[in-house]
């Protein structure tokens, strides 16, 4: 047998001792994700048109649609990232943002009863919006004259 | 200066040398591993933290048992230092010891009592050693106490170099420094997970741990003893030889105990045996 | 003599998977290990019945965090095979890239635990800083580090672009140059020998009577590997199972080191037979339900793993199982632990590099 007192990985250690750690000191210091990388579900609450094709594909039921009330919700903590919902989306209102998903402490997430991780958009009744969006035209065409 | 303001003064500084040492040793090992490592104080943090958990008892025989392992050891550190006889402190080290074993042995778990039965036999390994070792230092500078030896004109690391690279390597099981970390290691990813300790919690952790302290400062102090003739350059030398540990733990696996067993006989019996041999020819 | 029951497991820190085995000691001696599983059994083959085919991929890539890709690729050839769906030149060779590179990956996290099993917690450490090496390449190229969810029947969700698979190579590359410093230590290091070498040692006669798998069986000198049927494109690369014929646990730890070297140079002969170019398809969709049945096999980085799905019809699987190789090493577990030290019953589990999610589902 070889020399019972070699010590092959000393060198190694002797020279890590001396160097830059390969390690990050973690929450004070965030490595930056790479493109592409699936992070948090973003929503556009503009363009969506309520046709609830994303909550019927999501395989981990994250997301609720309601046509009659147009409103848009995700349960971020459910959501497991698959990508599945921007990919079915016809109008493109979803997109998966690289950054990670948010982490809750229990002191943020307060008192029984709150739902962490879950977000809600309510879409402008149509009636309303078009008279919105009428009345933001107006104002710009008014705009120069006055 | 009377001897026992020095045993005083022991009890009082030790803790703090060894939970430093326990930091620097954190910080080094972390760098070697090319990890950040925590902070200089943390062995205090966790301590600390230690102290205010909850302790589950097992069995209520093994707080007071701890106490005579904490107790005993303060009290090896500080009769080392304060003048008793060194043959004496010896026995009173294994005592030490000897309350932790018992200690991890009085609880029913196979866990506990497995790592017991492994530390018995690194005390059966390192024990020897201690006592032929301070018998040597005795022998070749004609004192029977700590301050004897310093003040000898005599100085030992020349005399016994083979005793002292022996030191370095049983060093290692009291240091409890892979490979021969055996019965308790610092992590806790092995067969008997920290075996020894692992029915020991809360403030009852606390003791075993600080008991360590104590140990790493009396293994300082007995590094001295080879370099008498100047305290600080004994000190070095005893960063030199628990640099060369840390580097040691942060390159070898975990040896076997009848590895460790057989190892440490093995050396002590060849550097020990031959080291005080050649005293006697070259005399 | 008297004897001991120590409980090895649900909850052991040499293992952070609830494999439990009750070993019955005299002294530091092994007699008898009793394995008992079950612990993280989470129904996942029966959520066929509530989980549409198409979104069961997902769940499947979840068995395992460890062999994530080469679950949701077994279960998309599954689905494949029966609803007889052609799928793209490229996404198949893509596929099997991403799998090798999962095979470094899993190996790679294995070698850090072997060490950190026998209490060498700096190889540990190099080993899971190297697998970071690959977890950014899976990050970057599937946007996921962990679970990949780029499996969808019929084909791939995302293309590596040719620049890009240049750059992979050369990581790769640079990975196996850094690998080979870390090999020297697990070759050569005699701490390393003293725990491995002759430890548990599993003959070629007894790996093949209780069916080892994988770089088990292939550690004692069965040539057994999968990849050999020459499915998923196998045949059209030179490939030649890694061999040793020890069979004990050093062996074991060779044959893993063996096929990370191995799994890079089979990258790169990928990477040259690939058809090359941009915005070529990758995804042909299926049509319809799938309705039939089929078994898939595919090499795991543990060993073979099978696929039974039978389908009726309806957007709901009548059945689905995975016979994953842990499931299939533990027999050769045991019977290496008996009458082994106390202190080698850690090595011995590790080295059949066992993976207890994927054993209970």
């Amino acid at each position: 047998m070889s020399n019972p007192f070699r010590l092959p990985m000393a060198p190694r250690a002797i020279r890590n001792l001396f160097s830059k750690p390969a390690t990050r000191r973690y929450p004070y210091e965030i490595r930056p994700r790479f493109d592409g990388a699936r992070g948090t579900i973003k929503f556009d609450v503009d363009t969506c048109n309520y046709c609830t094709l994303c909550a019927k594909r999501c395989p981990a039921a994250a997301i609720t649609v309601s046509r009659e009330d147009r409103t848009w919700a995700i349960e971020h903590l459910t959501c497991i990232g698959c990508n599945v919902c921007v990919e079915v989306c016809a109008k493109k209102s979803l997109a998966m943002s690289t950054e990670a998903k948010h982490v809750h402490t229990h002191a943020e997430v307060g008192p029984q009863g709150q739902r962490p991780g879950h977000e809600e958009w309510h879409g402008a009744d149509p009636a309303i919006a078009a008279a919105a969006a009428k009345a933001a035209a107006e104002l710009s065409i008014d705009a120069p004259s006055s | 200066m009377n001897p026992i303001v020095f045993g005083v003064l022991f009890i009082l500084i030790a803790p703090i040398f060894g939970g430093l040492l326990a930091g620097v040793d954190r910080i080094v090992s972390a760098r070697m591993q090319s990890r950040v490592g925590p902070p200089l104080l943390q062995p205090f943090y966790d301590l600390g933290k230690l102290l205010q958990k909850e302790a589950r008892q097992v069995n209520p025989i093994a707080e007071p048992l701890l106490l005579g392992h904490l107790g005993f050891m303060a009290a090896t550190g500080a009769m080392l230092v304060g003048g008793t006889d060194l043959i004496f402190v010896a026995f009173v080290f294994a005592l030490a010891a000897l309350f932790l074993v018992l200690a991890a042995g009085s609880v029913n778990s196979p866990y506990s009592f497995a790592g017991a039965e492994r530390e018995l036999i690194v005390l059966l390994a390192s024990e020897p050693f201690f006592i032929l070792m301070l018998a040597a230092i005795c022998k070749v500078t004609d004192a029977s106490s700590y301050q004897g030896v310093l003040s000898s004109a005599v100085m030992v690391a020349p005399k016994l170099p083979g005793i002292l690279l022996a030191f370095t390597f049983v060093a290692t099981i009291k240091l409890r420094k892979s490979p021969f970390d055996i019965s308790t290691s610092h992590h806790a990813h092995q067969e008997l997970v920290s075996g020894l300790t692992s029915d020991m919690s809360g403030r009852l952790l606390a003791y075993v741990e600080l008991a360590h302290w104590y140990e790493s400062a009396i293994l300082a102090a007995l590094v001295v003893l080879f370099f008498n003739w100047s305290v600080p350059l004994g000190l070095l030398a005893f960063a030199v030889v628990y640099g060369l540990e840390v580097l040691v733990d942060n390159s070898t696996s975990r040896a076997k105990w009848q590895l460790v067993l057989r190892s440490t006989w093995v050396v002590t019996l060849l550097l020990v045996g031959g080291n005080v041999l050649a005293l006697f020819l070259i005399k | 003599m008297k004897r001991t029951i120590v409980p090895f497991g649900p909850q052991h820190p040499v293992l952070a998977e609830p494999l439990v085995l009750d070993l019955v000691l005299e002294d530091e001696k092994v007699i008898d290990a009793i394995p008992t599983i079950g612990y993280i059994h989470r129904g996942l083959e029966a959520m066929v019945d509530r989980v549409e085919y198409t979104e069961m991929g997902f769940v499947v890539e979840r068995i395992c965090g460890i062999c994530s890709f080469m679950h949701g690729m077994g279960y998309c050839l599954a689905l494949e095979s029966i609803m007889s769906v052609e799928v793209p030149d490229r996404a198949r060779w893509l596929r099997i890239i991403w799998a090798e590179i999962s095979r470094i990956q899993s190996h790679l996290l294995w070698l850090g635990l072997g060490a950190d099993a026998f209490g060498f917690e700096n190889l540990f450490m190099h080993c899971w800083r190297m697998r970071e090496e690959i977890l950014d390449i899976f990050e970057k190229t599937t946007g996921g580090r962990i679970i990949h969810s780029v499996n969808r029947i019929g084909g791939v969700k995302r293309d590596i672009s040719d620049s890009e698979l240049i750059a992979i190579v050369a990581r790769l590359d640079g990975l196996g140059k850094a690998f080979e410093a870390t090999a020297r230590v697990f070759a050569n290091d005699p701490s390393i020998r003293h725990r491995m070498s002759g430890v548990g040692v599993l003959s070629m006669a007894d790996a093949r009577a209780v069916d080892a798998v994988g770089p088990m069986a292939r550690a004692s000198g069965v040539r057994m590997d999968t990849r050999l049927a020459g499915q998923n494109l196998y045949d059209q690369i030179e490939f030649e199972p890694v061999l040793e014929t020890a069979g004990d646990c050093l062996a074991r730890v060779v044959v893993r080191m063996r096929e990370v070297r191995q799994s890079i140079d089979l990258i790169h002969q990928m990477v040259d037979k690939m058809p090359k170019g941009e915005g070529l398809p990758l995804e042909n969709k299926p049509r319809g339900n799938p309705s039939g049945e089929t078994f898939t096999r595919l090499e795991q980085p543990r060993g073979e793993v099978v696929y039974y799905v039978k389908a009726n019809g309806t957007k709901y699987l009548e059945r689905f199982r995975a016979r994953t190789p842990t499931f299939a090493n533990i027999p050769a577990m045991i019977k290496l632990v008996k009458g082994c030290d106390l202190a080698d019953v850690p090595n011995i589990i590790l080295t059949i590099d066992p993976c207890i999610s994927c054993t209970e589902r």
